[in-house]
């Protein structure tokens, strides 16, 4: 789903070096620093990004945060709550002879650490959403990284959705023929659907492998690189956005 | 001399059942065939036989006059030349996006960057699929994915290119296009073979017509005699073109005298216009 979306953001165009390099910095900037006004700037940064370049609808947005926000939540329930056997002053709530409480420090320790947290997927997110998939892989070829994750990567981008277009195709044809009738049925019908999908996977590689020798694959997938424009201004924007976020961290000091 | 002669070739692909059963075939330069029968009859073997994919147990293939070479190198060579487009594009395209699945097979080729880069561009206008070149494969229709899987073998600009079956499965929009693509790979002074089960088609297009049956050939000549011919026809299981029949059945009828076999509809259209205004 978020390919779909990088593919129509308005941000996709840009040199997907640049959109990298920014989102990766900007993601080690926030997490080292811990500051969070830093992380605040950051989330209000990507966010607005986000909103002006992709057309994202209310229940795409809720379904692409709830995991992470849910995590977040969750882990900076465990970080301000501790059980122990004083009471602080700030919540103190009797638990089998102990309290679970927690104490301003604690309570200032989690939300920076959630906000620094959310601030870090907010990037990952900027990048998700405004960078297809293949400028992704593009980019990888461009840093010379090892051909065979390159490679790799690319055969699972694409297959990943042939297997999953498979499987539902043969799950619904299985539906078709009552395979919901009880659960013994289901379950029966599951496992063949999951040897099925094997199985196929070996065949259509190996008519693959036909395909790529009768066009003369000699090993390594040759493929042209793209080229991308290059764009000063953003550049140098973003260089920009990132020294003012070190400059802030070090008055804040 | 031969573009591709075929001597009594022999081919199983599991050492029991045979699919070619002593074929024998030659196909000239500039050449546009059609290849009919059903499904098994061997059509798709004898193609991966002509790049080298299958080597043949028995018998010869010579390409331009040579015998395959069937070394790394030799076969490298073949395969420039002799270009296949799968039935099933899903079965051929591979790569992230349309970009780089058309540069593949050049670059295999040892076509330097820039030069592939251009012809890539070519190509892409000359087929009209310029607009979904950075698109990522999976996101391509039936059609589209058809149209590249077309684009990516004849960017290789190979002496022999092969269809099999290129409209199978397409809407009509689509089947017009890769129609009118296979049209323009042949005037290109490409030698084209295709496969088809569109019997209309065959008559139409082609210049002339090879009937597979049970791994042999059993005719071989212009489309319009052989797909007239009734016991071919009951013997390859195949089913006469509908412009066939109804010429056949006017003949009879004598509403249109004898004339040259009609290969489309148009054709017979204007023979019974003639007759009412003769």
């Amino acid at each position: 789903m978020t390919d779909a979306i990088a593919y129509s953001s308005k941000l996709r165009k840009i040199n997907p070096q640049t959109k990298t390099w920014f989102a990766l910095c900007t993601l080690f900037l926030c997490v080292f620093m811990h500051d969070i006004y830093v992380s605040i700037i950051v989330i209000a940064f990507m966010w607005s990004v986000i909103f002006y370049g992709c057309k994202i609808r209310a229940h795409e947005l809720f379904h692409l945060i709830a995991i992470p926000v849910l995590f977040l939540i969750m882990s900076m329930a465990a970080i301000i709550l501790n059980i122990s056997g004083t009471p602080e002053k700030l919540l103190a709530l009797p638990f089998f002879g102990k309290y679970i409480t927690c104490s301003k420090e604690s309570v200032y320790k989690g939300i920076s650490t959630i906000i620094t947290a959310f601030s870090a997927v907010s990037c990952m997110y900027f990048y998700a959403l405004t960078t297809p998939l293949n400028d992704m892989i593009a980019v990888m070829q461009k840093l010379k990284i090892s051909d065979v994750i390159t490679e790799l990567f690319m055969l699972i981008y694409r297959f990943i959705f042939m297997l999953l277009d498979i499987a539902e195709d043969i799950f619904t044809a299985q539906k078709c023929r009552l395979s919901e009738k009880n659960i013994k049925i289901y379950l029966k019908s599951t496992a063949i659907l999951c040897s099925v999908l094997f199985i196929r996977a070996f065949k259509r590689a190996d008519i693959l492998y036909t395909a790529m020798e009768s066009r003369g694959y000699d090993g390594r997938i040759n493929t042209l690189k793209k080229k991308f424009e290059k764009n000063f201004k953003i550049t140098v924007f973003a260089v920009f956005f990132d020294l003012f976020l070190i400059a802030l961290y070090i008055w804040r000091k | 001399m031969h573009l591709i002669e075929v001597k009594n070739v022999e081919f199983s692909y599991d050492g029991k059942n045979k699919a070619l059963k002593g074929v024998n075939l030659t196909i000239e330069k500039g050449e546009k065939i059609v290849f009919i029968g059903s499904n098994g009859s061997g059509k798709s073997t004898l193609f991966f036989c002509f790049n080298g994919i299958n080597k043949p147990q028995k018998g010869e293939i010579l390409f331009n006059g040579k015998k395959i070479d069937y070394s790394r190198k030799g076969l490298l060579e073949l395969r420039k030349n002799v270009g296949i487009v799968f039935q099933e594009p899903d079965n051929q395209l591979f790569c992230a996006d349309v970009f780089q699945e058309i540069s593949f097979g050049l670059l295999n080729m040892g076509v330097c960057s820039e030069e592939a880069a251009e012809k890539v561009d070519n190509i892409s206008k000359e087929m009209e699929i310029n607009t979904f070149l950075d698109r990522p494969v999976h996101a391509l229709s039936g059609g589209q994915k058809k149209q590249v899987a077309i684009a990516d073998i004849a960017v290789m600009e190979p002496k022999l290119m092969i269809l099999d079956e290129p409209a199978s499965a397409l809407d009509p929009k689509h089947k017009k296009i890769v129609r009118k693509l296979t049209d323009d790979i042949y005037k290109r002074n490409t030698t084209v073979i295709v496969s088809t089960h569109d019997m209309d088609y065959a008559l139409s297009w082609a210049d002339r017509c090879v009937v597979f049956d049970n791994g042999k050939i059993i005719a071989d000549g212009k489309p319009e005699d052989i797909l007239s011919d009734d016991n071919v026809i009951s013997q390859a299981n195949l089913e006469q073109p509908d412009v066939l029949k109804l010429y056949k059945n006017m003949l009879k009828s004598g509403i249109i005298k004898e004339k040259k076999v009609p290969k489309t509809i148009s054709e017979i259209e204007k023979y019974i216009t003639d007759s009412f205004q003769a």
